[in-house]
């Protein structure tokens, strides 16, 4: 007799989940909308391929009046190398992700303008993409670009109506959607062309990542007194520590889906190994939750049938935290306490423009440290409920990509950080991270390009 | 009809990545308009006295910035560069258990038509980024706390 099995919730659960709607679409495959080859600009683009030149002249007058005209000179040479070598590109593009805060080529990451290695590496890509007419469709571009379009005209109406007081801010926010999605689709134009570089590509960027922060640790940049040290936080990173730790989660994950394959076994014991003790550095909560949802999400891939007990189990979960857990938490000179204060406030203002919300940009990312909060309160329904159908559809998609025979080696632990993304994203803004979703979307688009074609 | 068909236009009408590009260039140039445009344009009404309110503001700067708190003191000034009038005043600091530093400011602010207080050409909300030029340092933070000063209006 199987207790699971045989017992009523799992029976109530599944008849009661046979006629839903979102059920139906989990397990229909993602439908193939043509969206690059049928666009106007992209086939405008391709027949008169010598648009590309003013168009490149163009953005390098604009970068060089912005940062000075030598940035065109190291600019000019990496975006050139990705666009000559694409596969070298893409295969270093995780590690300049990682260090996108110090690899600048001007400004410095919390600056509102700044141009950095992974920014030359993409625009490379993009290039030849284009030249090459290389890109490839799927279904998934719908929501992504719904998301966007959402995204960009929230804060267009926000600017028009005065809520985005500050430009900068409403650019620097789309300008960074449209360049993580740029990241995605590069590498799944281009993933299947890595097959055996994508291990060691991701793998030597996360062991040095980690070293890095295995080497602070034990030696300490500044030493406080009194203070528990936490890495990633000066020095090289500023204030990074909880990004840092994502990433490290990142690591961890991918090695634990390495143990599986035989091949790759000595090199993911190492990933999961280094990434923990970097982990452990950071002191992060947010990491060490992500962590946790990754985990249950990778039993989940080898135990579907729990998906039916995961509600109950996370609610159970929670009722047998002790009360001073949540004490702590809630701490009113803690951080989580003003955060919890600053979500009150900015979800205040959601009645006033329930579908476009404020506008991107309105606020500074800092001020929500909750990607669910940020979207509703700026871009409002709209572009939540677009967002939420982006990450659905890639959900579903990497899912059933993990699960297909012949899986690639990545496919399992990129649908863990995803669900360890979002469950970090509802305490900080990761989302629009670099170092938190560059990495995430490289390796869901290198996980899906494997796939011979999206389940 | 389904939202986006499978030629990727939206509603049959529009392909989505077109739109996007529409978009995006539709918001360089507001962006551009917006910023181009005087430094006060969105905020004539500021300046009617009728309207015009001390607001305590509590400026929150990172903990990178912690050793202002050396340099910053109550009493500092910022004056209006037209009239010479007073319009900020630094009132007190406050190093966080965090490390960031908390400045508190009161200043010249205004009434908008919704209600909103404005202050410098944009309204007072809390996440702002503001940048305040005393007489003896520059501040530059987040607006954290806004409210309406007791005493007086100006």
């Amino acid at each position: 007799m199987s207790v699971w099995a045989d017992s009523r919730f799992r029976q109530w659960a599944q008849s009661a989940n046979d006629g839903s709607a979102f059920l139906a679409w989990w397990q229909r495959g993602a439908g193939a909308a043509r969206i690059f080859e049928n666009a106007f600009g992209y086939r405008f683009v391709q027949r008169k391929i010598h648009f590309l030149l003013p168009l490149a002249v163009a953005v390098a007058v604009g970068l060089a009046v912005l940062f000075g005209p030598w940035i065109l000179l190291p600019l000019g040479l990496i975006a050139a190398m990705s666009y000559l070598w694409p596969r070298a590109g893409l295969a270093a593009l995780p590690a300049a992700y990682l260090w996108s805060p110090e690899f600048a080529l001007a400004g410095v990451g919390n600056e509102l303008a700044f141009l950095r290695i992974d920014h030359a590496l993409v625009l490379g890509l993009l290039a030849h993409l284009c030249r090459r007419a290389a890109f490839r469709d799927t279904g998934l571009y719908v929501p992504l670009f719904l998301f966007l379009a959402a995204s960009v005209t929230s804060a267009l109406l926000g600017l028009l109506r005065g809520y985005v007081a500050t430009p900068e801010y409403a650019l620097m926010y789309c300008v960074q959607l449209l360049y993580l999605a740029a990241g995605f689709v590069c590498a799944y134009s281009l993933g299947h062309r890595l097959p055996r570089a994508v291990p060691y590509a991701w793998a030597l960027a996360m062991v040095a990542f980690a070293a890095y922060g295995i080497a602070e640790t034990r030696f300490p940049l500044e030493v406080a007194e009194g203070l528990r040290y936490r890495s990633y936080e000066r020095g090289f990173f500023d204030r990074q520590a909880n990004h840092a730790a994502y990433a490290l989660v990142l690591g961890g994950l991918t090695g634990l889906g390495m143990l599986a394959h035989s091949r790759w076994r000595g090199l993911g014991l190492a990933l999961v190994l280094l990434c923990l003790a970097g982990l452990w550095g950071t002191g992060s909560r947010e990491g060490v939750a992500a962590l946790a949802a990754g985990l249950a999400a990778m039993l989940l891939l080898r135990l579907p049938a729990l998906l039916w007990a995961a509600p109950l189990v996370f609610v159970l979960l929670c009722m047998a935290l002790p009360a001073g857990f949540w004490d702590a938490l809630l701490r009113p000179d803690g951080s989580f306490f003003d955060r919890i204060l600053h979500w009150k406030a900015a979800l205040a203002t959601v009645d006033q423009h329930p579908v476009l919300g404020l506008g991107l940009g309105a606020r500074h990312r800092r001020f929500y440290d909750s990607q669910y909060i940020m979207l509703l309160a700026e871009t409002g329904l709209a572009g939540l409920l677009f967002f939420s159908w982006w990450v659905a559809a890639l959900a579903r998609a990497l899912w059933h990509g993990a699960r297909a025979p012949g899986a690639s080696v990545f496919a399992a632990a990129a649908f863990c950080a995803l669900v360890a993304l979002c469950v970090q994203s509802l305490a900080c803004v990761g989302f629009v991270v670099t170092m938190m979703a560059g990495p995430c979307y490289w390796l869901a688009g290198v996980s899906l390009a494997r796939q011979r074609e999206l389940p | 009809m389904s939202l986006v068909d499978k030629r990727g236009r939206l509603f049959g009408l529009l392909n989505v990545l077109d739109l996007l590009m529409v978009l995006l260039v539709a918001l360089v140039v507001a962006a551009a308009y917006v910023k181009l445009s005087p430094v006060h344009r969105p905020a004539p009404h500021t300046l009617l006295p009728e309207n015009c309110v001390w607001a305590d503001v509590v400026l929150r700067m990172p903990g990178e910035y912690a050793w202002m708190a050396e340099i910053t003191a109550p009493g500092m000034l910022r004056r209006d560069p037209r009239s010479g009038e007073v319009d900020a005043e630094i009132t007190g600091e406050q190093v966080l258990e965090n490390g960031d530093l908390a400045v508190s400011l009161r200043m010249l602010a205004a009434k908008d038509a919704q209600g909103r207080l404005v202050a410098d050409g944009q309204a007072l909300l809390p996440g702002r980024y503001m940048r305040i030029i005393t007489e003896n340092c520059v501040l530059s933070g987040m607006v954290y706390r806004v409210s309406l000063a007791e005493g007086p209006a100006p």
